[in-house]
C-alpha cells in the first residue's frame, strides 16, 4: 500500500490542474454567456478575426 | 401558430409588397408552368409552410432587410434618431475601451433582441459596414460587443445601420458597475468549482478512511489519508468557505442577525477540532460533511444572486430608453439646429421639439403651438395644448406640432430632477427587512450555544475524559446547513419560475411582504386602464368612419390615433380615400377635404362654431357619452353631423377579475390617480370600489404622502403604477410593483416589474410568494427537525461520528429535493384543476 504515497500527491496534483484549468478559462470570459455561443455554431460563414483572444 | 397550412393567397398577399414577383420563398423567377402557385417548387412551398407554421414569418423580412431592397422602416422613429450622442467625448470616455491596432471597443446594451436570427443578423454587421472589424451578440444579457476601426466609421454609423435593422442600442448603464458584475459572476463561479472540487476529494478521501475502519488499515496509511484530507477540507474552508467567516463577523459587528453566524460556528468548530485530531492522531474529522456543507450553501446563493440579477439586469434594460440629446438651436447670424448631449444644454438655451419627442428640460414656449402628453409626469389622460408663454416640464411628450422652448431649469433641476431625487430618498428610507431564517439564526445561536454549556458541565460532571468531544460533536451537528440552504434555494426557484411568467422581482425579501395581504394601491392610467384613448361605439356609417380615419391621418393627437385604430380593426387596412386641406384646430378638432366634401371631426362646441347643425337625436347620443364618462367625438360631411364616437380610456380587460379575485383574498384595494377625480370614480365603480377607496387629481407629491400614511396602518403596502408621477410612491411603497408601458423611472424605483403588463401577474407574483414562503416555512421545519434529534442525540453521547457525517449532507439534500418537489409539485396540481 505504499503506492498511496505516490498516487495520493498525484491525484491531488490532477484535481488542482483541473481547478486550475477551469479558473483559468473562466477569467478568459468562457463561462460569462452559456447562451450565444449554442446558436452561433449553427451560423455559417461566421466571420472570425483572428484577434479575438488578445483584448481580456 | 394557427395558420399552419397557408393556401396560395396568403402566399401571394406576403410575397406582394417583394420587388420581383419570384418564388415567395427563394425569390428566384416562378416557371412559366406553374404547378405550385406562388413557389418555383414545392420544396421552396414545404420550407415556406414550415417557418409560417413555427409563427418565424419574420425570417422573410429579415432577409429582405439584408439584401438591402426596400423594406418597412422597423420603426420610423428608431430609423431616423441620429445617435450622435454616441460619438460625443462623454460617451467615450466612460464606455469606449482601445485596442491595440488603434481599434477600440465598446459593450452596449441592445433592445429589440429576440432568438438566433437576431444574433446572425447582428453578427453581419461588419459585412454591412467596412470598418466595423466584429461584432459579438451576447443573447443572454441582450448586449452587443462592438470592435470598429474610428477612422473608418463611427460609432453613430454603426448605431444608424443597426437601427435600420429594427435595433436599438442604448449604453449600459455604467460601464464599471457591469464589470464589476461580470467579475463578480467569474469570481462566483471559481468559488464554487474550488469548493467543488475540494469536496468530491475529501469525499474520496473519506470513502478510505471509513472503509479502513471497517477492514483494518496501517495507521501510517490512516494517517496520511487524514493529513490529505484536513489540508483539503481546510483549504475550502478557508477559500471558498471564508465568506462565511466574514459574513458571521459583519454580522457581530453590526448586531444583526444572520445566517452566516450559525453556520460560521458550525464550520468554525468543526475546522479546529478537526485539524486538532488530526494533529494527535485520533478522533473524528469532520471534513468531509464540512466541504461538502460550503459546496452546497455557495452553490444555493450564486442561483439565487444570479436570478436577482438577472431581473434587475431586464429592468435596467428598459431604463435606458431616456433619450439623452436635445436639439439646440444657435441664434446667430444664421440659425442653425444642431443635435447635443442634453447635459450640454444651458439655462436660457433654445431647443427645438418636433412632434412625437420627449421635452428635455423645463421651459416656456417660445414658438409655435401644440399638444402636450404628460400623463407620464401628471397622470392626466387628456393631452393639454400650449401655446407660447406657457410653462412645459422635462419628461412630457409632444404630441402634435414642433415647439421651440426655452430652457429655464435643466438636469437635476427640473421637476422630473426632484421627482427622481424623492425616489431616491423614499427608496433609502425603506427599512431592508430581514427574512425569517436571519431572524431565526440569532435565536438558534444562542440556543445551541445553552445547550452545549448545559451538556459540556454535565458531561464534566459525569465523565471528565468524554465531555469536550460531546460538545464538539454537538456544535457541528448543530450547524443549520440545511436552514441556510433552504432559504435562498426556495427564492431562487421563486424568482426563476416568475421571471418566466413575466415578472421580474429584483429582491428575495419582496415575496415575503407579498406573502400576507395588506394594502393594494392601484393607479389609474396604464396600470387599471390601457392608458390610450379607444373607441368605444361608433354611431354612424362606415363611409363616415373612413372620411374621419383619413382627416385624421396625420395628427399624433391620441384621438386620431384611436380613430386610425378602430378603422384599421374594422377593415384591416390604412383607409384608402386620401385627405387634402387638412387643418388642425388645437384641442378641439380637425378639419379636411375628402372627395370634395368638406369633413370636420372634433367636439360639439367646435362643429357648432364651424356652423353645423345638430339633430336632437345626435344631443341625445352626445349627453350619453358625457353620462358615461366617455369623451365624444362628432364626424360632420358638408357641415351636416354623419357620425358619433364614444372615445374612452378603456379598462384593461383583466382589471375587474383581478381586483374582486384580490379582495376576496382580503387585500384592501385603494385606487390612486393623478387623473381628473370624476373619472378616477368612474373607473372605480366600474372595478367595484367604493368612493371612500378612491383618491382622484394626487400629484406625485401627494401620492408620496397617501402611501406614507397607509404604511402607517402597520399592513403591508403594494403599490401598482406606471408613469413618473408614482415612482416616489412606487419606491416609497412596501413593495412597489411597475407595469410594462410605463415610465421608465417607474422600474428603476420598482421592486417588482410586469414585463407582460398583466394585472394577472399581480396575482401571479403573490401566489408564487404565499408558495414560496410554504416551502421555506417547510425546509425550516424539515432542518430544525433534523438539528433537534441530532442535537439531542450528540448530547447523550449516542451519536456515532459516521451517522453525524450522514446526516448532515442527507439534510441538505432532503431540503433541496424539498424545494424543488413543493415547487413543481404544486404547479402540476394547478394545472389539472
Amino acid at each position: 500500500m505504499s503506492v498511496l504515497y505516490i498516487a495520493l500527491p498525484v491525484a491531488m496534483l490532477l484535481a488542482g490542474s483541473a481547478v486550475c484549468a477551469f479558473i483559468w478559462a473562466t477569467r478568459r470570459g468562457q463561462f460569462d454567456d452559456l447562451e450565444t455561443p449554442r446558436w452561433r455554431i449553427l451560423l455559417d460563414d461566421d466571420p472570425k478575426p483572428k484577434d479575438r483572444n488578445k483584448k481580456r | 401558430m394557427n395558420n399552419s397550412a397557408p393556401n396560395s393567397f396568403e402566399a401571394t398577399t406576403s410575397s406582394s409588397h417583394r420587388p420581383n414577383l419570384g418564388c415567395a420563398h427563394c425569390g428566384l423567377p416562378l416557371p412559366s408552368d406553374e404547378l405550385t402557385e406562388g413557389f418555383c417548387c414545392s420544396g421552396c412551398q414545404a420550407a415556406y409552410t414550415l417557418i409560417r407554421a413555427e409563427g418565424l414569418e419574420q425570417y422573410y423580412d429579415l432577409l429582405q432587410r439584408m439584401a438591402g431592397g426596400e423594406s418597412k422602416p422597423v420603426d420610423a422613429k428608431l430609423a431616423e434618431e441620429s445617435f450622435v450622442d454616441l460619438d460625443a467625448p462623454g460617451f467615450w470616455r466612460e464606455h469606449v475601451v482601445p485596442l491595440p491596432g488603434g481599434r477600440v471597443q465598446v459593450v452596449m446594451r441592445l433592445h429589440g433582441i429576440h432568438c438566433a436570427a437576431c444574433v446572425w443578423l447582428l453578427e453581419r454587421l461588419p459585412q454591412m459596414l467596412p470598418g466595423v472589424i466584429d461584432a459579438r451578440v451576447d443573447l443572454h444579457r441582450a448586449t452587443i460587443e462592438l470592435i470598429w476601426d474610428p477612422v473608418r466609421v463611427r460609432l453613430s454609423d454603426a448605431a444608424r445601420q443597426l437601427a435600420k435593422l429594427g435595433y436599438r442600442v442604448v449604453p449600459l448603464g455604467s460601464s464599471t458597475g457591469e464589470r464589476e458584475k461580470r467579475r463578480e459572476h467569474r469570481h462566483q463561479l471559481i468559488q464554487i468549482a474550488i469548493a467543488g472540487a475540494c469536496s468530491g476529494n475529501v469525499m474520496l478521501l473519506a470513502l478510505g478512511i471509513y472503509a479502513g475502519e471497517w477492514t483494518g488499515i496501517a495507521a501510517e496509511h490512516l494517517q496520511l489519508l487524514r493529513i490529505a484530507s484536513t489540508a483539503v477540507g481546510l483549504v475550502s474552508l478557508l477559500g471558498p468557505g471564508g465568506v462565511f467567516f466574514r459574513g458571521a463577523f459583519a454580522a457581530i459587528r453590526w448586531r444583526t442577525p444572520h445566517m452566516d453566524l450559525p453556520i460560521a460556528l458550525g464550520l468554525g468548530v468543526g475546522a479546529i477540532s478537526g485539524t486538532w485530531n488530526t494533529l494527535v492522531g485520533r478522533g473524528e474529522l469532520y471534513f468531509d460533511s464540512l466541504s461538502m456543507l460550503v459546496f452546497l450553501l455557495l452553490v444555493g446563493r450564486a442561483l439565487q444572486s444570479r436570478q436577482q440579477q438577472a431581473a434587475c439586469e431586464a429592468v435596467d434594460l428598459l431604463r435606458q430608453l431616456t433619450p439623452s440629446t436635445a436639439k439646440r438651436v444657435n441664434q446667430g447670424t444664421i440659425e442653425t439646429v444642431e443635435t447635443v448631449a442634453l447635459e450640454m444644454i444651458r439655462q436660457g438655451d433654445l431647443l427645438e421639439v418636433g412632434p412625437e419627442q420627449t421635452i428635455p428640460v423645463d421651459g416656456i414656449v417660445v414658438q409655435g403651438e401644440s399638444d402636450l402628453d404628460t400623463s407620464l409626469l401628471t397622470g392626466e389622460s387628456l393631452p393639454i395644448s400650449v401655446r407660447v408663454g406657457d410653462s412645459v416640464a422635462a419628461g412630457t411628450l409632444n404630441r402634435s406640432r414642433l415647439i421651440r422652448v426655452e430652457a429655464q431649469n435643466v438636469g437635476n433641476e427640473t421637476r422630473l430632477g426632484h421627482l427622481a431625487e424623492s425616489i431616491h430618498r423614499a427608496s433609502l428610507e425603506k427599512a431592508p427587512i430581514v427574512l425569517w431564517a436571519d431572524r431565526v439564526s440569532g435565536y438558534f445561536v444562542a440556543a445551541v450555544l445553552l445547550i452545549s454549556i448545559v451538556v459540556g458541565s454535565l458531561w464534566f460532571w459525569i465523565d471528565r475524559n468524554v465531555w469536550p468531544d460531546r460538545v464538539i460533536s454537538l456544535l457541528i451537528v448543530a450547524c443549520p446547513c440545511a436552514l441556510g440552504l433552504a432559504t435562498p434555494l426556495a427564492i431562487a426557484v421563486g424568482l426563476g419560475r416568475s421571471a418566466r411568467s413575466g415578472v421580474l422581482i429584483k429582491g428575495g425579501d419582496t415575496l415575503q411582504k407579498l406573502a400576507k395581504p395588506g394594502i393594494l394601491v392601484l393607479d389609474k392610467t396604464g396600470t387599471v386602464t390601457e392608458g390610450r384613448m379607444s373607441i368605444r361605439s361608433w354611431h354612424g356609417s362606415l363611409e363616415s368612419l373612413e372620411c374621419a380615419a383619413a382627416v385624421e391621418k396625420a395628427s399624433g393627437h391620441p384621438i386620431s390615433v384611436a380613430v386610425q385604430q378602430y378603422w384599421r380593426q374594422r377593415s384591416g387596412g390604412d383607409p384608402c380615400i386620401a385627405a387634402t386641406e387638412l387643418a388642425s384646430h388645437l384641442g378641439h378638432g380637425v378639419s379636411g377635404r375628402v372627395n370634395d366634401r368638406e369633413v370636420l371631426v372634433g367636439s360639439l362646441a367646435f362643429l357648432e362654431s364651424k356652423g353645423c347643425e345638430t339633430t336632437i337625436d345626435c344631443r341625445n347620443i352626445h349627453d350619453e357619452c358625457l353620462a358615461a364618462g366617455q369623451t365624444p367625438l362628432l364626424v360632420a360631411l358638408d357641415l351636416e353631423v354623419v357620425a358619433i364616437a364614444a372615445i374612452e380610456d378603456a379598462l384593461r380587460p383583466d382589471a375587474m377579475e383581478v381586483v374582486s379575485r384580490l379582495q376576496k383574498q382580503g387585500w384592501k384595494v385603494q385606487m390612486l390617480s393623478g387623473d381628473h377625480r370624476d373619472i378616477v370614480l368612474r373607473v372605480g365603480h366600474q372595478l367595484g370600489l367604493t368612493d371612500d377607496a378612491l383618491q382622484g387629481g394626487a400629484s406625485p407629491e401627494e401620492k408620496l404622502a397617501a402611501i406614507q400614511s397607509f404604511k402607517k396602518s402597520g399592513l403591508p403596502v403594494l403599490m401598482v403604477g406606471d408613469g413618473v408621477n408614482d415612482a416616489a410612491a412606487l419606491a416609497a411603497a412596501d413593495v412597489g410593483i411597475a407595469v410594462r408601458g410605463g415610465a421608465e423611472v417607474s422600474l428603476q424605483a420598482a421592486d417588482v416589474f410586469l414585463a407582460n403588463g398583466s394585472l394577472l401577474g399581480i396575482e401571479s407574483i403573490m401566489e408564487t410568494a404565499q408558495r414560496t414562503m410554504t416551502v421555506i416555512g417547510r425546509n425550516s421545519i424539515a432542518s430544525l427537525t433534523y438539528n433537534f434529534f441530532a442535537v439531542s442525540m450528540a448530547s447523550i453521547g449516542w451519536l456515532h461520528p459516521l451517522a453525524a457525517a450522514l446526516l448532515m449532507p442527507a439534510s441538505s439534500l432532503t431540503v433541496v429535493t424539498v424545494t424543488l418537489l413543493g415547487h413543481y409539485g404544486r404547479t402540476k396540481g394547478r394545472v389539472t384543476q
